[in-house]
């Protein structure tokens, strides 16, 4: 018990023991990192200098520009090309895809997925904060698409969506509707991905927008009350600027990860009719598995990456307006 | 520190990979052997397959088969793949358009030294054909097969009409009588593979393989007569969801929606499931249309599946003897009777255990009909969506594109292919 | 004086669940009075909340029952929620595998091992950076921490080349358990974000009353905040397992050998060229379904709070 309340009292610290103690400390701050700092430079930075490499290079698993199997010893015939991966896909130069085209697509893909997600999202929380009966009955049917896996969501919707025994088709037909071509009228296309991500997201989206409604403090709104707001005030003057920071942050999550997306465009519409329900991840990789051209391939990934660098430029500027609100 | 570093941390998961799957290969040269054997057939037509295998196994005790089934869909990928990295089967079934494209990306075993003379001029042209490369063998053909006409024998003759229709024009007629009240003409499995006797009976063809490189004649005025016709003839048939064309195509003809189907011998025992044809002598088997001003030129795509051997593998011996059973007469024959494909050697149709196989009999029958496809390297990629072949039929059908415009874009596409860029 | 250190470590942890115990969360939600609602608003918000249940649970209780069915069934073009000859065959196909053609207990032993590999991985590497980032101010700190923010937002599709031709070249690829490198470092940064914002919320006089009770930097972080932060490292475990679990686009461009894929690679081939089996499919799909699910059940709880509480500074 003495030693206790002995060390609960610190002794005088001299200059040296503190410079010690913050190089043991620093000392340990870097082993912490080390590790970390390995991995990704190891595994990502370094693929990703490689992969910029193969953007210049016509590499491909078919002759003539073979990449070369060290295993079969055969030799690489693959060339330096430049910049004619990207010269060809800026000009558009292949007939046989529209590279505008997956370019919109891919726009189109995040916008209305974060667009829908963060709506309905916002709706469920904001019904789900109020004091209702079997809250949390709802709030568990909520999670359900959540616990998906992504593929299982894909393979459901697909089968929802096949033009024959697909309920959605046989449902319309019930209802004397048309029935829709969900794989080869390109905009039902793009809406039947579109409406499989939407459904996975929701529950992300409802869930954290309700904690952080939870967290603004009640008193808010008890003072703006007093103050005669109105319902609709008190959403735009308390509700609304309190969940910007989560709101920010969830949506910069979710375009992150929708724009990630590739099982279930591959596994419902396989980008297609005709590439026109492809985003530039999807994309890539029939260009790089499927078709086995690496260098083309390689060219798409680093695009992706210039895509996202914009977006991480306008996402610090959005969090730097959002610091203001404080 | 860059690439010793990052090869120092892959030998280090490779050992972490070996043991987690519990270092698997036996190593000794003493003990059996294993082969690695993928094949693609279907669920209905893989249960012969099998059979055969472990045959070879009883046969063969110093050799076991560690076959495993890749889908079709995805076996040409992963194979690439797999050859890139070492770790390919010894043994592939292999469509015959990638047969060529393998062996000159150089994935493939030369198996010329182990075919004898008499053994190679048993097997039919054609097939054979396919699996030479530069004068080389790389591949024991399996099967042979092309596009037939099947119809419902029962509700073609309830609707009048007595006999297989010959010509297009009879086509188009019997689809008329036979589209009422839910009921197609025919159905269609929506893709470009299935595109092709329409091309091909009008004068098309995919490539003029006289020149060098092979000229693309896909957008010639025979090519883009067969797309019009073909769209035509849509009306009469259910609407193509092109994600699941193929099934529901089958499932049509299958449960009597659609009354004609235009599919390959792979699929009649499968058809044969089918509520409509309960009664197996309901199927009827007839050549594909022709167009009546061409005539009867070759218009049915000739395919078919090869057994080719790795060129990394470590037991080609073994591999060749394993692939030379499964392609032997005899089981060719086993193969043919259990699933109604066409064998490719001359002896298996001669043999004695063929003689109440009247399916095969009726395809036979039909095989003046089959277009050989053009042999090239890039022979595997044709109906890949790498040329644009599907993405620009499916602009044309759904009204985006005229036929000639999604026709003089597959052959640029495929002009792209054959100069490899 | 080492008989002394257990003492003051636990003295320490009482301390900090004192702290955090006030610093949880209000669950509570805001409600205005009952009285100012009306009786249609609350039917109009039980039917909203009704038909969006059914939205989100019908695709999997479609799955549910088409298992049930035989594929004939199932291919059917009448509405039929429920099977008319319920059978168990799909199920027995997929466990006993009876043509040797879908080792689906090789799928789910691969897809668990790849799944646990990655989590222990990830959370290890994780755990000690967000630490150390969240409590020391270090040359480079400000370096590492933009670099995370910019790899979080790497896709898989940047990497898939290099990765394919790097893991040839080492003959990896084929390897399930190669594909945890890939999945245990493209999860780090977002582990890492997620981690340091549960330390950040521990308070830092906690790491003092250790250090001056004669802790190590390490007993500090170890003994003193990592117990506290068991539902973060909860959180960040279970989305590496989910991550990973979940993967297609790697494993499907990695993995050739029927016997090496995982789940959602080995339940594609029921999905094949001529045909989907969508008896096995629906049936493998609830399999797979289930142990995430109950692992979700389990990890909910910790999740909202990390989610809300952690990353999400209310």
């Amino acid at each position: 018990m003495a030693t206790v309340t002995g060390t609960m009292m610190p002794p005088p610290m001299t200059r040296v023991t503190r410079m010690r103690r913050y190089l043991r400390s620093k000392w340990f701050a870097y082993a912490c990192i080390t590790p970390i700092v390995v991995a990704t430079a190891v595994l990502i930075y370094y693929p990703l200098i490689v992969g910029i490499y193969y953007s210049f290079t016509n590499a491909s698993g078919t002759n003539p520009n073979n990449v070369g199997i060290p295993f079969l010893n055969i030799p690489s015939t693959f060339k330096f090309v430049g910049l004619k991966n990207f010269f060809d896909i800026f000009a558009n130069t292949d007939p046989t895809v529209d590279v505008r085209l997956i370019f919109l697509q891919t726009l189109e893909w995040i916008f209305f997925n974060a667009v829908l997600h963060f709506s309905i999202g916002l709706g469920l929380a904001l019904l789900l904060n109020r004091k209702i009966r079997f809250r949390g009955v709802y709030r568990a049917l909520l999670i359900v698409p959540w616990a998906t896996p992504q593929f299982v969501a894909a393979f459901g919707w697909r089968f929802l969506f096949n033009g024959d025994y697909g309920f959605i088709n046989l449902l319309l037909e019930r209802l004397h509707l048309a029935p829709i071509d969900w794989t080869g009228q390109p905009s039902a296309a793009m809406a039947a991905v579109i409406i499989c991500n939407v459904w996975l997201g929701i529950p992300f989206m409802t869930i954290t927008l309700l904690g952080g409604l939870q967290s603004i403090p009640n008193e808010l709104y008890e003072v703006a009350e007093l103050d005669g707001a109105n319902g609709w005030q008190r959403f735009q003057n308390v509700t609304l600027p309190l969940l910007r920071p989560t709101a920010v942050l969830v949506t910069m999550l979710d375009v992150i990860w929708t724009f990630n997306v590739f099982a279930i465009i591959f596994l419902i519409t396989g980008g297609g009719p005709y590439h026109r329900s492809d985003t530039f991840v999807s994309y890539a990789f029939q260009v790089a598995i499927i078709n086995q051209k690496y260098g083309l391939g390689a060219a798409y990934g680093v695009i992706i990456l210039l895509i996202l660098v914009v977006f991480v430029m306008i996402y610090s500027r959005l969090l730097r307006a959002n610091e203001q609100v404080y | 520190m860059n690439k010793r570093f990052f090869i120092a941390i892959g030998a280090l998961a490779s050992l972490l990979v070996m043991v987690l799957s519990g270092c698997g290969g036996s190593g000794g040269s003493s003990g059996p052997v294993t082969i690695k054997y993928w094949y693609t057939e279907g669920a209905q037509e893989a249960v012969v397959i099998t059979q055969l295998i472990s045959k070879f196994e009883q046969q063969n005790p110093n050799i076991k088969v560690d076959a495993q089934l890749v889908d079709f869909a995805s076996a040409h990928d992963k194979f690439a793949t797999a050859a890139q990295n070492g770790t390919a089967p010894d043994v592939l079934r292999a469509d015959v358009g990638w047969n060529t494209e393998f062996a000159a990306n150089k994935y493939l075993y030369d198996i010329t030294k182990y075919v004898s003379a008499s053994d190679k001029s048993d097997y039919l042209q054609a097939p054979l054909a396919y699996a030479t490369y530069q004068g080389k063998l790389y591949g024991l053909p399996q099967v042979t097969d092309f596009l037939v006409l099947y119809y419902n024998k029962k509700v073609l003759s309830s609707a009048g009409i007595t006999a297989a229709p010959k010509t297009w024009s009879d086509f188009d007629a019997a689809n008329k009588k036979l589209t009422t009240g839910g009921k197609f003409g025919w159905a269609w499995e929506g893709s470009s593979y299935f595109s092709q006797p329409f091309i091909f009976s009008f004068g098309g063809g995919l490539f003029d393989t006289s020149t060098n490189p092979p000229t693309p004649i896909i957008n010639n005025a025979g090519s883009v007569a067969g797309l019009n016709f073909l769209k035509q003839e849509l009306a009469y048939a259910p609407k193509i969801d092109f994600q699941n064309g193929y099934t529901n195509a089958v499932k049509a003809f299958q449960t009597g929606q659609a009354a004609m189907l235009m599919n390959g011998p792979w699929e009649y025992t499968n058809i044969l499931t089918g509520s409509a044809f309960s009664d197996p002598t309901n199927l009827g088997v007839a050549a594909v249309p022709m167009d009546q001003a061409t005539g009867d030129v070759a218009r049915s795509p000739a395919g078919g599946q090869n057994y080719i051997m790795y060129a990394g593998t470590k037991h080609p011996d073994e591999a060749y003897k394993f692939m030379s059973f499964m392609s032997s007469e005899a089981s060719q024959v086993a193969i043919a009777n259990a699933n109604k494909t066409l064998p490719t050697r001359q002896s298996a149709y001669n043999d004695s255990a063929m003689a109440s196989n009247t399916a095969v009999k009726s395809f036979a029958a039909l095989l003046p009909t089959q277009k050989a496809r053009p042999v090239i390297p890039q022979g595997g990629q044709i109906y890949a969506t790498v040329t644009g072949f599907d993405p620009n039929l499916q602009k044309f059908l759904t009204g985006q594109e005229d036929a000639q415009t999604a026709a003089n874009n597959i052959a640029d596409g495929f002009k792209k292919l054959v100069a490899g860029s | 004086m080492s008989q002394s250190r257990p003492e003051s470590a636990t003295d320490a942890k009482t301390l900090a669940k004192q702290v955090t115990g006030e610093l949880a969360l209000p669950e509570q939600p805001y409600a205005p009075k009952r009285s100012t609602r009306s009786i249609v608003g609350s039917v109009a918000t039980h039917a909203v909340l009704i038909i969006t249940s059914i939205v989100l649970v019908f695709p999997i209780l479609w799955i549910v029952f088409s298992s049930f069915k035989s594929n004939a069934e199932i291919q059917n073009t009448t509405i039929e929620l429920f099977p008319s000859q319920p059978t168990l065959q799909n199920y027995v196909n997929i466990l006993t595998d009876p043509t040797h053609q879908y080792p689906f207990w090789s799928w789910a032993g691969n897809s668990f091992g790849v799944a646990f590999a990655t989590m222990i991985i990830g959370v290890s590497i994780a755990l000690p950076a967000a630490y150390a980032l969240s409590r020391f101010e270090f040359l480079g700190k400000q370096g590492v921490l933009l670099s995370f923010l910019i790899t979080q937002m790497f896709p898989g599709a940047l990497l898939l080349v290099p990765l394919y031709r790097l893991f040839t070249d080492l003959g990896l690829l084929g390897h399930p358990y190669a594909l945890v490198i890939a999945y245990a470092t493209t999860s780090l940064p977002f582990s890492v974000y997620m981690m340091k914002n549960f330390f950040d919320a521990v308070p830092k006089e906690l790491d003092q009353a250790g250090l001056v009770d004669g802790l190590g930097p390490f007993g500090v972080f170890w003994r003193i905040i990592t117990p506290l932060t068991i539902p973060g490292i909860a959180v960040v475990a279970f989305f590496n397992f989910m991550n990973a679990w979940n993967e297609f686009m790697l494993a499907r461009a990695f993995l050739t050998d029927n016997t090496s894929l995982t789940l959602p690679v080995g339940l594609q081939s029921f999905v094949f060229a001529f045909g989907v089996d969508w008896g096995r499919l629906t049936a493998a799909s609830l399999l797979v379904t289930i142990p995430v699910f109950i692992l979700f059940v389990w990890a909910q709880r910790y999740l909202i709070t990390g989610l809300t509480g952690g990353s999400v500074k209310g």
